[in-house]
């Protein structure tokens, strides 16, 4: 399991969040090793634990054993990671552009090097019109490219993403979808991507990583190997991809299950 | 087609009754007055109260009046929401900050500050000092629990984004806490602004020589009703214009806020 080159690596990762009642156990020995420019998909049925592991490795929580640790290749200036959140979490009172460049001017850019820095991004997410407008002058779908183009903006070397595109509708996620892929070809950054969508997860991703209920294990690992660049809609099409959607599906299925027990 | 046209639109009808309301109000009022409907000697009329305002005027009193009473608002209103601001974000960005003063503040802000108009005499003196610290009192608490709201409620995810973003204190607070707690700042000021005309007109009913709280007090007394109505207008259109321009200053300082 252990290697030296891995750039992100989980060992024993373990979280137990206390309450009065009760200790919940959210995440038991975690074990994962990302290799640099992989693109990794957890999936897991909802309260696995999945989001933990990102904000674990974000540095936004503690783990209570084990660890979680980001090998740095890149020269000290370049941040560790960026996370992409999955609710809205643009300032509602930046604009488009300032919202982008806000991990480089929290580095401390003068205001041209960071807006000539963040102008590719904004015209690869196609909210270059928009850059002076503020949040709620957006869709949900911008709002979203304008969170993708931030954390891409920031020039990270791992980036983090929680279930970025849950909220958005059937259409604009394929659309997003695509757009994720096409800037990630265009840098190959490490990606650690959370979503409870298999179909997502094997659209995206290099390797899937499928968990159990909680307390969130890893159940599985599966290999992903189909030809890059993708085209999502031209992948969900093919018989393949049905294939190995059914195989995930059969994995997690007793998990959802024991999820949805759990919950009532 | 001539007929659509002669039609206003529903926003220009709007307007227009917000315009016309008042006057025939006022209209009413008059008529009312001149058939002794309403007793001119208890509520004198729109045109009584124009000619007592017009000698005001021209005697100089409404203006003495007047500014004193603006000297001790403006004064008073900047002495308090500054203080107000500054320890409504101490005590919302630091924790020990807060357990400290929280109990102090909870036992403070329910006194009805008229009540402590005597201690402020006491301490202030009878003359503008005492007015200005009651004006800065009453505003210093609205604006302080206000401010500390404003900052305590920042939605959680702002914080985290600015974690993972790494940023730096005095940027964190200049660009997530500041603008985050700004539409809170505004709505303790707005509430402010009203506490601060009352506990400005009381204090100068009972305890001053110059204002227009005197004014309509003195007029009383002395039974000059026109005098006293005067008062209560100009108290009035000070109270309209200073929302309307604090209204101008929160629409400049929070663009971002949908209407």
């Amino acid at each position: 399991m252990e290697s030296g080159t891995s750039k992100i690596a989980l060992t024993d990762l373990s979280k137990t969040f206390e309450s009065s009642q009760a200790a919940n156990i959210a995440l038991d020995s975690i074990n994962l090793d990302i290799q640099d420019g992989e693109f990794v998909c957890i999936v897991g049925p909802s309260g696995c634990g999945k989001t933990t592991i990102l904000r674990i490795i974000a540095g936004l929580e503690e783990p209570t054993s084990g660890d979680a640790l980001i090998r740095s290749f890149g020269d000290s200036g370049q941040p560790i990671n960026s996370m992409v959140f999955q609710d809205q979490s643009l300032y509602p009172w930046l604009t488009t552009i300032d919202n982008v460049a806000f991990g480089l001017e929290m580095r401390g850019l003068k205001k041209k090097e960071r807006y000539r820095m963040t102008e590719p991004f904004l015209e690869m997410v196609g909210l270059m019109k928009y850059r002076n407008h503020y949040p709620h002058q957006l869709s949900g779908g911008m709002k979203q490219r304008a969170s993708l183009a931030r954390a891409f903006a920031n020039d990270p070397e791992v980036l983090l993403m929680d279930e970025p595109f849950a909220a958005l509708d059937a259409q604009n996620k394929v659309i997003l979808q695509d757009e994720l892929l096409r800037i990630w070809e265009s840098n190959r950054k490490t990606v650690l991507f959370i979503t409870h969508a298999i179909d997502e997860a094997l659209v995206l991703g290099d390797r899937v990583v499928v968990m159990t209920a909680s307390p969130g294990k890893i159940k599985d690992i599966i290999q992903v190997n189909f030809d890059r660049p993708r085209d999502v809609a031209t992948l969900k099409a093919s018989p393949e991809f049905g294939e190995l959607s059914l195989r995930i599906w059969r994995i997690l299925e007793d998990e959802v299950q024991k999820a949805r027990l759990a919950d009532v | 087609m001539s007929e659509r046209q002669r039609r206003m639109s529903p926003n220009a009808q709007e307007r227009l009754l917000t315009i016309l309301s008042p006057i025939a109000i006022l209209c009413l009022w008059q008529v009312a007055s001149w058939t002794s409907i309403i007793d001119a000697r208890f509520v004198p009329s729109p045109l009584k109260i124009l000619e007592a305002s017009w000698v005001l005027i021209g005697t100089g009193e409404l203006w003495q009046h007047l500014s004193a009473s603006f000297f001790r608002i403006s004064i008073g209103f900047i002495l308090g929401v500054i203080p107000g601001i500054i320890v409504g974000m101490i005590m919302g960005l630091n924790r020990l900050a807060r357990a400290a003063l929280d109990p102090l503040v909870a036992a403070i802000y329910p006194i009805p500050k008229i009540a402590i108009l005597p201690l402020l005499m006491i301490l202030f003196g009878i003359g503008d000092g005492s007015k200005i610290a009651i004006v800065a009192i009453a505003v210093f608490f609205l604006v302080l629990i206000n401010t500390l709201l404003g900052v305590r409620e920042i939605d959680k995810i702002y914080l985290d984004v600015a974690r993972n973003f790494k940023a730096p204190k005095l940027k964190f607070f200049r660009r997530v806490i500041l603008p985050g707690a700004m539409p809170a700042i505004f709505a303790g000021l707005r509430l402010s602004l009203g506490v601060a005309l009352i506990v400005l007109v009381a204090a100068e009913f009972v305890a001053a020589s110059a204002g227009i709280g005197y004014l309509i007090w003195a007029s009383w007394e002395t039974l000059q009703i026109e005098n006293m109505f005067v008062g209560i207008i100009v108290i009035t259109v000070l109270g309209v214009l200073s929302t309307f321009l604090l209204k101008e200053l929160e629409r400049y300082l929070i663009p971002w806020k949908r209407n």
